[in-house]
This record gives structure tokens, C-alpha cells and sequence, in this order.
């Protein structure tokens, strides 16, 4: 591939693939700066590796794997360690957004999860990839990924009982 | 459940998106070696040093280590930068490797501005580092008015956000439930270590002024505001623990925080502005569940209620019914007179499982199990009881399903790696 054909390949990914990105990495770790320096990294990442990318899954899956590997690196950081130290009451996202009244339930729920359960989740239910692609992205068997959706499963059904559920 | 939840959470987060192509191609297209202004000095003091145990160590390190690509890029920073262990650790630390050369970025979420960002490339012989304020001074006593952070206001920094921590770690031992629990005054207390720094990450507990509204005034106003909002009856709030910070947000507001805790875990939730009332955030759990649901003494935790015995479950399900709740969700059941007791049907589950995959009882005792007793509505008619045992174990997982009543065998699966859905 010519600088050329890997920048144009780079400039579609961008566009494409941005904003679901953009809102998993916020999902995995929970504040809005790092969630953008994670997208960064990732297309830069992809970018450097893209002639080993040997199209063995989808693009979108490759991503998404590079993504959790970012935001799996950051959330080891100290910084982030530091950055627990929140206050009680701003538990949920950003403040004064036009969409602060919106109902965040859902949003809290699968954000409480534990974290192995949290990527299938996000990736199956949220990236709407298959049990496959959710096990090739998250490097795990397909069946592990099947065990620890039903898991997230049995315990989305209790946080958001009342609300709304339907198996699958 | 797929769409639903893809929806409410697109729905949530309609406002987050990236805008960071720029930075992006700022990256990838920078020159891929870039001028190393202490690449000397850092030559000529491994040569000095390496008269010391220490600095041969480092050496070996540099040129020959078979330490990876960030614990060599670390060491750079050490010697370049006099950067320590503990400072290094504020940076986020990204490290690409690419055939025999690596790139290692740090950057730091916040406080980038002031502290910049350190670049180091290596690869097997060697290690040279950069920052982005290469050329800038800063002072020595780590006075954090400096435009560029060097290592001693990277020293106060951490010393800081360490204060920030021990007062919270003092706060938690004094008092139960903490900062969730605190009075304004013991809150600002905790926080004041960050209003050194310019700007903080998140928002800071700070006391009101007298330009503000007092604590009775604004308590006053949230329980209007949630009133109004909601709908709710006079005293609705009256029986609920009452939860207030008062802030500086990131972008410079003065900004009241309630939350309302109700003793059935409902809550209600308003930030506004002080003084002028302004709301920023205005939420409740009333406004997302069913207002048929009922007090219930008997919650508890989810990740509880999957970690309980048969029976344990059993009892948690029976008192939320019980109390209204569905029992659909609630299905937790027990076998009962005539039915398979769980030893019965996990020695019926385990006979099924050597005949369907062969694996011996012996096999799926080194197993995690996980079992359930449920009612299943999912069927047209009369709900039936149903035994679930779930055996684990690496890539291997077998799942059975049978019928409390007759031992009928409903659903039984394999899963691993190669058979996918099995």
C-alpha cells in the first residue's frame, strides 16, 4: 500500500467509525478526555499496523480490539487510579450537555458492570457484532463470550427491572 | 434487548462524538526521526556515569537490556529528563513497536497544557527522548504558575493529588459513607489541595460565599425544582436522606448538588447554579421505572443475588414478590414434594451430559457449576419449573436445562472454542 492509499484508507476509517468509538472508549472508561485520546490512539495504531492487518476479521472488529487494548492500557495508568477519587454525586457523565436530562438507567447499568462483562456486552448489544466477532475482538473463545453474555445478562435483568427486558 | 439497549444509550450519549482527525494526522505524518537536542548530553553522561554499579546497569539497559520498549523509554526519560518513577506514572504511557524501532508517547489528560508531552524512540542500541517544551524553563521550587511543568511541579502535582487522597482516606475513616455522607464544610476540606492546581479534571468542593445562596435557601429550591419537575405530592421528599455538595465545576461554575435518597432506593437528583438558580441537571428514578413498584425490605445487590445458595435466592425472590415486584424477573424457585431434588437432577444432568458429549462426572465435578431453580413463563400455559446447571471451565462450557417435574431434558449444549455455538 502507497503513503497515499494508507492515508485515504485512514481518512474513511475516521469517518466511518469515529463516533462508535468515540462512545465505547467513554463507555470502558468513564471520562470524556481520555475516551478521546483512546480514539486517537487507536486510529494511529491502526494506521502503523495496518499492512499487518491481514483482513482475517472485519475491519470494524480489528478496531474495536485495538480500542479495548487502548483503553484496557489506560485504565492500568496511575492517572486513572488517581482519577477514581470522584465525587459521589457526579457519578453519571458530563454536566450542563444539552442531553443532561435524558434518562441514563441503561447507560449506568452497563457501565457498572465488571469490566469482562462490560466489553462483551458493549460489543455484542452495542457495536451489534456477533458472538464471533465479539470473541475475535476481545481475543477470547466464542464460547467465553457466550458464558459472560449471559452473565451480564442475569444481572441487567435485575438493574433495570421494571424498566424495560426481553431476552436477546 | 439488542436495540433497546443500543438505543438508550445512543439516545444518552447523542452529544459525544471525535473530533480529533487533526491531531491525528498531525501524528502520522510527522517525520518519523525526530531531532534529539540532548541525545549528547544524554551519551555523555552514561559515559561519566558509568564509572557507578548504577549507571552500568543503565547502560546495559540502553544498549543491550532485554527490558521491553516502556521500561527502556522510561530509563530515557530518568536520565534526560530527571523524571522519577512516581512522575512518569502521572503521564499516560503509549508504546507502539513497529519491526525493530518503538515509539513510547506520554501524555497527561488535564494538565497536558502545563505538563506537555515526552516522546521517546528506541530500538535494540538505543533509546532518545524529547518533550514538547524542550527550550521552556520552569522553576525549581515547583511553582505551578510556570507555563511548562518540569519534574519539581510534576513533584507538586502528585504531592497534590496525594494530599486530595489521604484527606478523602481521613474523611472515609471518620466518617461512614465518606464524601456521600460529608458536610460542605468536610468536603471543601478534602478538596482544598486542588484549588492549587489551575484547573482540575473534575469538580471541586468548595464553601459557599456570601454571593451565594446558603445551604437552607438552595435546600429550599432543589426540593421546589424536583416538586415542579416531577410532579410530586407535598412531603413526597420529606422521608429521604438529603445529599448536597457545592462545587466549582471544571468550567468555572458555582454549582449546588442535590440528590434525595428514598428509603425503597428511588432518588432524585438537581444541580443548579448559585445564586442565580440556573438548573444544569435535573433527574429522577421516578421518572424511569413503573410508579407500581412498591417498597421492598428485602432488596438486594444484583451481583448478590446471583452469588446466593437455591434457597438464599428462593427468599430474596418470594419477598419481592411478595412486594409486587414481576415474577417473571423474580422466578427464583424451589423443588418441592415429588419434584427432582437438585441432587437428583444434577446426578439426571450429569448422566445426560456423559451420554450427549461423553465427559465423566468426574470431568464436570473439576468444573465451576452454576445451577438455577426457576419457573419459566417463556411457554404458552402454565409456567414450569426448571433445573439449569452451567459447567465451566476454560474453553470448555456445558449447559443443561431439565424439568423439576418429570426430568425431561429441555435444552443441552456444548460450547468451545472450535464448535461456536455448539
Amino acid at each position: 500500500m502507497t503513503d497515499a492509499q494508507c492515508e485515504a484508507w485512514l481518512a474513511r476509517c475516521m469517518a466511518e467509525h469515529k463516533t462508535s468509538l468515540m462512545r465505547m472508549a467513554y463507555l470502558y472508561l468513564g471520562d470524556e478526555e481520555l475516551a478521546e485520546d483512546a480514539v486517537q490512539e487507536t486510529f494511529i495504531k491502526a494506521y502503523r499496523a495496518l499492512e499487518r492487518f491481514r483482513g482475517d476479521s472485519s475491519e470494524k472488529t480489528w478496531l474495536m480490539r485495538i480500542a479495548i487494548n487502548t483503553c484496557m492500557t489506560m485504565r492500568r495508568t496511575a492517572w486513572m487510579r488517581m482519577l477514581k477519587t470522584g465525587l459521589p454525586l457526579d457519578a453519571a457523565p458530563e454536566q450542563g450537555r444539552e442531553d443532561s436530562y435524558r434518562d441514563d438507567t441503561v447507560l449506568r447499568a452497563v457501565m457498572e458492570l465488571p469490566d469482562k462483562l462490560k466489553q462483551a456486552v458493549l460489543l455484542y448489544y452495542y457495536q451489534d457484532m456477533t458472538t464471533a466477532e465479539t470473541a475475535q475482538a476481545l481475543g477470547i473463545p466464542e464460547s467465553t463470550v457466550s458464558t459472560r453474555l449471559l452473565r451480564a445478562r442475569n444481572k441487567l435483568r435485575v438493574s433495570l427491572e421494571g424498566w424495560y427486558f426481553d431476552e436477546e | 434487548m439488542k436495540n433497546e439497549l443500543k438505543d438508550a444509550i445512543d439516545a444518552r450519549l447523542s452529544s459525544m462524538d471525535w473530533h480529533g482527525e487533526s491531531r491525528v494526522w498531525r501524528r502520522v505524518r510527522r517525520p518519523a526521526a525526530r531531532t534529539v537536542r540532548l541525545r549528547t548530553a544524554v551519551i555523555a553522561c552514561l559515559l561519566v556515569a558509568a564509572l557507578s554499579a548504577t549507571a552500568l546497569a543503565a547502560r546495559a539497559f540502553l544498549l543491550s537490556g532485554p527490558a521491553d520498549a516502556a521500561t527502556r523509554a522510561r530509563a530515557a526519560l530518568k536520565q534526560t529528563y530527571d523524571l522519577t518513577d512516581d512522575t512518569i506514572g502521572l503521564f499516560l504511557e503509549m508504546v507502539d513497536e513497529r519491526d525493530d524501532r518503538w515509539t513510547a508517547r506520554y501524555t497527561m489528560p488535564v494538565y497536558g497544557e502545563w505538563a506537555g508531552e515526552y516522546i521517546v524512540t528506541g530500538d535494540r542500541k538505543s533509546a532518545e527522548a524529547t518533550w514538547s517544551k524542550d527550550g521552556e524553563t520552569f522553576p525549581a521550587d515547583g511553582s505551578l504558575s510556570s507555563a511548562a511543568w518540569g519534574e519539581p511541579q510534576l513533584e507538586k502535582l502528585r504531592a497534590i493529588l496525594r494530599e486530595r487522597q489521604k484527606a478523602e482516606e481521613a474523611l472515609n475513616a471518620s466518617v461512614e459513607g465518606g464524601l456521600w455522607n460529608a458536610t460542605l464544610e468536610e468536603r471543601a476540606a478534602v478538596d482544598a489541595p486542588l484549588t492549587q492546581l489551575p484547573i482540575s479534571h473534575d469538580a471541586v468542593n468548595i464553601l459557599p460565599g456570601k454571593e451565594d445562596l446558603s445551604p437552607d435557601e438552595a435546600e429550599a429550591m432543589a426540593r421546589a425544582l424536583l416538586a415542579n419537575e416531577y410532579r410530586l405530592d407535598e412531603g413526597a421528599l420529606d422521608g429521604c436522606a438529603v445529599h448536597v455538595a457545592f462545587v466549582r465545576t471544571p468550567e468555572g461554575r458555582r454549582e449546588y448538588r442535590f440528590l434525595f435518597q428514598q428509603t425503597d432506593g428511588g432518588w432524585h437528583r438537581v444541580w443548579f447554579t448559585s445564586p442565580q438558580g440556573a438548573v444544569t441537571r435535573i433527574e429522577s428514578s421516578a421518572a424511569m421505572r413503573p410508579a407500581t413498584l412498591t417498597y421492598d425490605p428485602e432488596d438486594v445487590a444484583p451481583v448478590e443475588y446471583y452469588d446466593m445458595t437455591i434457597e438464599e435466592r428462593y427468599a430474596c425472590a418470594e419477598a419481592k414478590r411478595q412486594a409486587g415486584r414481576d415474577p417473571k424477573i423474580w422466578n427464583a424457585a424451589l423443588p418441592e414434594e415429588g419434584e427432582l431434588t437438585q441432587d437428583e437432577a444434577l446426578r439426571l444432568a450429569k448422566d445426560a451430559l456423559y451420554e450427549q458429549f461423553g465427559v465423566t462426572a468426574k470431568a464436570l465435578d473439576a468444573m465451576e457449576l452454576y445451577l438455577e431453580c426457576t419457573m419459566n413463563y417463556e411457554r404458552e400455559g402454565d409456567p414450569v419449573k426448571m433445573w439449569f446447571f452451567w459447567f465451566q471451565r476454560g474453553v470448555d462450557s456445558y449447559q443443561i436445562e431439565l424439568r423439576a417435574g418429570d426430568g425431561v431434558i429441555e435444552r443441552i449444549n456444548y460450547f468451545d472454542d472450535s464448535m461456536g455455538n455448539g
